[in-house]
């Protein structure tokens, strides 16, 4: 097996074995929070696995998934070796430890305050490190899609980056971007704190900074599904990228709008004005623009597929198209779940709207469905997709596969979809046990239950998801097969310098930050704002 | 079936792709529109039946 | 691409209308000293809950801290302006009203003030809905809604919860 195999596979090996634990946490977790009875449930155990849980899919997971993933894009979407290999490694390494340091605090009790982890609670130091050794490589890796990207370009003068590595670049761009905010608070606020070096904290800037990161991580986690969709779902159905300026497009769009618009997360802050939080409302709606051009563009191709197959109509293609290739089928589920997420973000993005659900199951079942639901579903198939050039094995059931895509699709439409509910009637986050002689939780009891029942079907996936990966069997080769992404219709000859690079958006975003957040952040060096002390869960207190 | 999931050759020609571009977008139009038509009235509903209903906040 | 423009433009007019005329999420911007919050002349124990200001404005003052809101139960009338100011002299905490759209984060260092009018009367329940530490899950307050006729501030123009 070639290096670059070797290193894209031990970076979705460390994403999986994550997840997969992580599922066992979330299951239990539902277990717990409902009427049934359920083993070592105390606020202690509670909450170290809802860390345990949210470090390991929003951290873990992703960022390894997108890691292993983009170097796999670079070398086969620019047909050329991977430069730096040797750093690509460093930055694996440095992930893995830190992603060990940061488990091995949790598990021992040290750093119960969840994936978002708002000061003043505070944790153990090596919980801080960790998570800051995970972003620290994952920076290699930035810059090292970076500098592949320029170096064919510089191979290539006034060709077209290939969209798979265009789009693979701008997520590498707008991580870049996104760091900024969660890498202040934790090196200048939070580990200092955790060290003993300060005792108190600006707890209104902590929340601003997290908010910096808290959205555009979604949407480097989005990326590489929509990777999927724009340049592997169109050859899966057996068509054609319907444009692939569109897809360019799209993906600007998201760099751009997915930075400015942090406060949304803070529209119930009294740290924080109506003015601004309007402005980044105004901008959040913008960032739903390339999720249209997508949807639309993504049908489109679709179509041409559907209709090449003989479909007819109005809605003809859709059946017509290979429902029974896990690509196209977890594409087509993907989309059903953005549906639902989607409508349930527009409730989440308008300040007077998001008064009514913030903080209750409606904001769980958001990111559960359009997260877990519609990208992590296309990890699968990204995965189920790639592991024949990377291993050379062929999966031994496209069934299995299918069984699997299924099964995530209904345990998460199940378990997601009474949250709302809950939410609406007031259900609250991040509780261990609800009081269920209280008469008004009483009457959540049967959806909790319900939402159970979803749970237990995502493990059982998350279980078959592994054993279909690890079930792919060896098949006589002489040469891993060469991996080819979608065509477009029109395969673009020239494009725009703008849609070639980013160096006008990198511009753009800096203005859009100023405006968006300049004043939001500075106002703390201005403000007489006082501090709130320091209180440490790792030590009994 | 096993194996890699997509068609490693094209399997229809220049022509056939031509012949389905006269109708395409239609149905993605169709398929867009009608999601992005069902949001509305879903954001409509929660807005109205739900959210205002339950008092003014400021 | 038109048409999904288009679409974008019209979600934004409507948002803008409808949330601009109605609703104001707390953005008060008014800090305060998480540690000394019980010499503050606002947040004293003896000035938290329900009182009838001099100009009759209603004014709820409660404190959130691990694990438990002061005071633990308040009184409201139904169908009249209330004004709810909330701070802590610990951790994040955040409320919400069940059946209301009143919801707001308490941050240490910050006052946070919601008004609303509440119109259904009964006991609505106030959770803490923020993470706040081990105690977070049985953090919570009633807000007793009651009709005007029985909403009976006493001389210091205040109103409690009955002890029962």
């Amino acid at each position: 097996m070639r290096s670059l195999e070797r290193l894209t596979l031990a970076h979705l090996w460390v994403a999986f074995a994550a997840f997969a634990v992580a599922c066992f946490f979330g299951t239990w977790q539902m277990w717990a929070r409902s009427p049934l009875p359920a083993p070592f449930v105390t606020p202690d155990h509670y909450f170290l696995s809802v860390t345990a849980h949210g470090v390991s899919m929003a951290f873990v997971l992703t960022t390894f998934f997108i890691m292993g993933f983009g170097y796999f894009t670079a070398e086969t979407a620019l047909e050329r070796p991977l430069p730096g290999k040797a750093w690509a490694w460093l930055g694996f390494i440095l992930a893995l430890a830190g992603t060990l340091m940061a488990t091995a605090a949790i598990l021992s009790g040290r750093a119960s305050v969840l994936y978002t982890f708002y000061p003043p609670l505070t944790a153990s130091p090596i919980f801080y490190f960790g998570l800051v050794l995970v972003v620290v490589g994952s920076w290699i890796w930035c810059v090292l899609m970076i500098v592949a990207m320029s170096q064919w370009k510089r191979a290539h003068p006034g060709a077209p980056v290939p969209l798979a590595m265009y789009a693979t670049v701008a997520n590498a761009v707008m991580w870049l971007w996104t760091t900024v905010g969660v890498a202040a608070e934790i090196l200048f606020i939070v580990l200092p704190a955790s060290l003993g070096w300060i005792d108190t904290v600006d707890v209104g800037l902590t929340r601003t900074l997290f908010s910096w990161t808290l959205h555009p991580i979604v949407y480097f986690w989005l990326f590489p599904a929509y990777i999927a969709f724009y340049t592997m779902a169109p050859q899966a159905a057996g068509g054609r990228l319907y444009s692939d300026t569109l897809g360019r497009l799209s993906f600007v769009l998201l760099l751009l709008y997915s930075l400015p618009v942090g406060m949304h997360h803070l529209f119930m802050d009294p740290q924080q004005s109506t003015g601004f939080k309007f402005v980044q409302m105004m901008l959040t709606i913008l960032v739903s623009v390339p999720t249209l051009l997508t949807v639309f563009t993504i049908a489109a191709s679709m179509e041409i597929a559907g209709r090449l197959r003989g479909g007819r109509g109005l809605f003809g293609w859709i059946p017509a198209l290979p429902w029974e290739r896990p690509m196209v089928l977890a594409t087509g589920l993907s989309f059903v779940m953005l549906f639902f997420g989607g409508g349930g973000g527009l409730v989440n993005m308008g300040y007077g709207l998001n008064a009514m659900i913030h903080n209750t199951s409606w904001v769980t079942a958001h990111f559960h469905l359009i997260f877990g639901g519609a990208v992590v579903i296309m990890y699968f198939a990204i995965a189920y997709e790639i592991w024949f050039p990377l291993t050379g094995r062929i999966a031994s059931s496209l069934l299995a596969q299918r069984i699997q895509l299924w099964l995530w699709f209904c345990g998460m439409m199940v378990m997601s979809l009474p949250w709302h509910w809950l939410g609406l009637q007031g259900q609250w986050r991040r509780v261990a046990q609800f009081d269920y002689s209280n008469p008004i939780i009483a009457a959540w009891g049967p959806w909790v239950i319900v939402s159970l029942v979803g749970g237990l079907l995502l493990l059982v996936s998350a279980l078959l998801f592994i054993w279909n990966l690890a079930s792919f069997r060896r098949r006589p080769f002489t040469a891993i097969a060469s991996f080819r992404f979608a065509v477009a219709v029109h395969p673009p000859t020239r494009v725009p310098a703008a849609l070639n690079g980013f160096g006008l958006w990198n511009v753009l975003v800096l203005f859009l930050m100023v405006a968006a957040y300049g004043w939001p952040i500075a106002q703390f060096f201005v403000l007489e704002a006082p501090q709130a002390v320091v209180h440490r869960v790792d030590r009994g207190g | 079936m096993a194996g890699p999931t997509r068609s490693s050759d094209e399997s229809f020609t220049e022509t056939d792709l031509d012949t389905v571009m006269e109708q395409v977008p239609k149905g993605a139009l169709a398929l867009a529109g009608t999601a992005v038509l069902l949001l509305l009235i879903g954001w409509f509903f929660v807005y109205f039946v739900i959210f205002i209903p339950r008092g003014s906040v400021g | 691409m038109v048409v999904g423009g288009a679409v974008a433009l019209i979600f934004a007019a409507i948002l803008y209308a409808g949330l601009v005329l109605h609703v104001n999420p707390p953005s008060n911007i008014e800090t305060i000293d998480p540690k000394t919050l019980h010499l503050s002349a606002e947040f004293t124990e003896a000035n938290l809950g329900t009182k009838v200001e001099a100009g009759g404005q209603v004014t709820t003052r409660i404190v959130a801290t691990q694990f438990a809101f002061d005071p633990q139960c308040v009184v409201v009338p139904s169908n009249e302006p209330v004004t709810l100011r909330l701070t802590s002299p610990d951790v994040i905490h955040g409320i919400l009203v069940t059946g209301t759209n009143v919801n707001t984060m308490v941050i240490p260092g910050y006052v946070s003030q919601v008004h609303t009018v509440f119109t259904k009367t009964g006991d609505l329940l106030m959770p803490c809905h923020e993470f706040c530490g081990f105690g977070h899950s049985q953090m919570w307050a009633t807000v007793r809604v009651v009709p005007r006729e029985s909403f009976r501030p006493d001389s210091d123009g205040r109103v409690a919860c009955e002890k029962s």
